[in-house]
């Protein structure tokens, strides 16, 4: 599990401020999602910490290290993107075990990990199969098992049920959710999805760059 | 695309398809029923579009006028290794223009780019120049080293930049997260999915290299270091006419690789070309 704080965080491109000085404190094995307008910076705030953008200002801190210079690779997350990013040039196992594989874990412990994976998100049949071979629902449950796979405290998910229909998106929602509890995973996520905001612990709402308020699910 | 065809329009599609066709086959069928005709009949009049004799000496003739074998040595060799070379580095140099954000890289591209202005003719001299300093006159050196560094890669790096402009941002921020380097994922991720680019890419450069024949004839004197082009126009008799049936059998076996690097390769050409938006 891990915890995250942004303290007074900014973020400019050249002289347009788009994030104004946010504040928010996320507990060990909390399920948060980040709501707001499009363009209000939430998408901005998830990349920020997962360290695919800069920050201008304020610190982020993941379990109390502060990780504003630190590569994505050295801030143990993982990361669902909206649009799957599966490697198309490899099967579904080899994504899912691509990040293990490079950092040298062991093949036994690699093969173990992807089909505990696999098992959890009902892809151990698929996992000799290519993301192209794969319906659009599959592909993002694909993209979450690589994720846990890598069995990082922090999962980012940026708006992960947005290319889903309903039925497959609930099927999401009730996987993540669950991930989280048994597995004692913080998830954070983008999203517009009202199914998804009601599992949620806690809702953060954003407008404009800053934080407008929050809501608790408890 | 599916189009229906009445069958009249069909036989008129298809007769202009093949009347169309004449111009770009003929040369070809003329090149190799040339090559196996006694050299009178090759000006016979009217003309044998099919021969009435058939003499295959002349391509044993090719191999003891010319080290034939070597030359086509030389030609194979050096069309590899600048292709290999041409793929590796305008890939990199493509990558690095469409991924990697640095001062004035725009700019560059530009300056890069005017090098596609800039005829052969026109540099050969200092490139010759350059080499005599380097004692490199007369090697295959400058064959390699020219296309590779030089001028010719530009295309291919125009190419390969327009096809890792296309690829989705979100795979190298996976690759990021999973942990690699910008070296890594240009390596792992960038490089395999650009297969397409990298065929039309490695086609051209193989064709180019193959065809080559201003640069030869400058830097190289020694028949043992000629290339197939250049070997091409030395099937003279004692008096410098050319030894038609003989130079065409050479012409034809020299045309046999770049026949089939097309046919095999010739659907990843046009997908690689249509990546980069330009039409081939």
């Amino acid at each position: 599990m891990a915890s995250v704080t942004f303290s007074d965080v900014k973020k400019s491109y050249g002289n347009v401020e788009v994030i104004h000085g946010v504040d928010i404190g996320i507990a060990d094995g909390e399920f948060v999602v980040l709501v707001g307008p499009s363009g209000c910076g939430k998408s901005t705030l998830l990349r920020m910490l997962a360290g695919l953008e800069t920050i201008t200002a304020g610190t982020v801190e993941i379990d109390g290290l502060v990780v504003n210079e630190l590569e994505p690779k050295q801030r143990d997350i993982a990361m669902v993107f909206q649009n799957y990013a599966l490697y198309p040039h490899m099967t579904v196992a080899t994504n899912m075990g691509f990040s293990l594989e490079h950092r040298r874990t062991p093949k036994a412990e690699i093969a173990q990990r992807v089909e505990w994976a696999a098992g959890i998100l009902g892809l151990t049949d698929y996992l000799d199969r290519y993301p192209r071979e794969l319906s659009g629902g599959q592909r993002q449950r694909v993209a979450v098992a690589r994720a846990l796979a890598n069995s990082p405290d922090l999962i980012l998910a940026d708006e992960p049920t947005a290319s889903l229909d309903r039925n497959t998106a609930d099927r999401l929602i009730d996987d993540l959710a669950s991930l989280t509890r048994l597995h004692n995973r913080t998830l954070i996520a983008v999203s517009h999805d009202y199914a998804l905001l009601s599992r949620m612990d806690r809702i953060v709402d954003l407008a404009d760059g800053a934080l407008t308020g929050e809501t608790g699910h408890g | 695309m599916k189009t229906d065809l009445s069958p009249r329009m069909k036989v008129v599609v298809y007769g202009l398809m093949t009347v169309l066709l004449i111009p770009f086959v003929f040369p070809t069928w003329w090149m190799v029923t040339s090559s196996i005709k006694p050299i009178s009949d090759i000006f016979a009049f009217p003309p044998e579009i099919i021969p009435s004799r058939v003499d295959l000496s002349t391509y044993s003739r090719v191999f003891e006028l010319q080290p034939f074998g070597r030359q086509y040595w030389n030609s194979a060799y050096i069309a590899a290794l600048v292709t290999a070379g041409t793929m590796l580095f305008s890939a990199m140099a493509g990558y690095a223009f469409a991924r990697i954000r640095f001062p004035c890289a725009n700019a560059l591209f530009m300056v890069v780019l005017v090098g596609l202005l800039i005829p052969a003719e026109v540099t050969i001299v200092p490139l010759f120049q350059m080499f005599l300093g380097w004692d490199m006159i007369n090697t295959h050196w400058p064959l390699v080293l020219v296309p590779v560094f030089g001028a010719p890669s530009v295309f291919a790096t125009f190419v390969m930049r327009q096809f890792f402009i296309a690829l989705p941002k979100e795979l190298e921020e996976a690759a990021r997260v999973d942990g690699l380097g910008r070296f890594r994922i240009f390596w792992t991720i960038a490089l395999p999915l650009a297969r397409p680019a990298l065929g039309a890419v490695g086609i051209f450069t193989f064709l180019h290299s193959w065809n080559l024949y201003l640069e030869p004839i400058v830097f190289l004197s020694s028949p043992e270091l000629f290339t197939l082009p250049q070997a091409l126009t030395q099937f003279t008799d004692a008096y410098g006419g050319a030894m038609w049936n003989v130079q065409l059998a050479a012409a034809t076996m020299t045309a046999v690789p770049v026949l089939i690097v097309f046919v095999i390769a010739q659907r990843q050409f046009v997908e690689g070309l249509a990546h980069t938006g330009l039409k081939g």
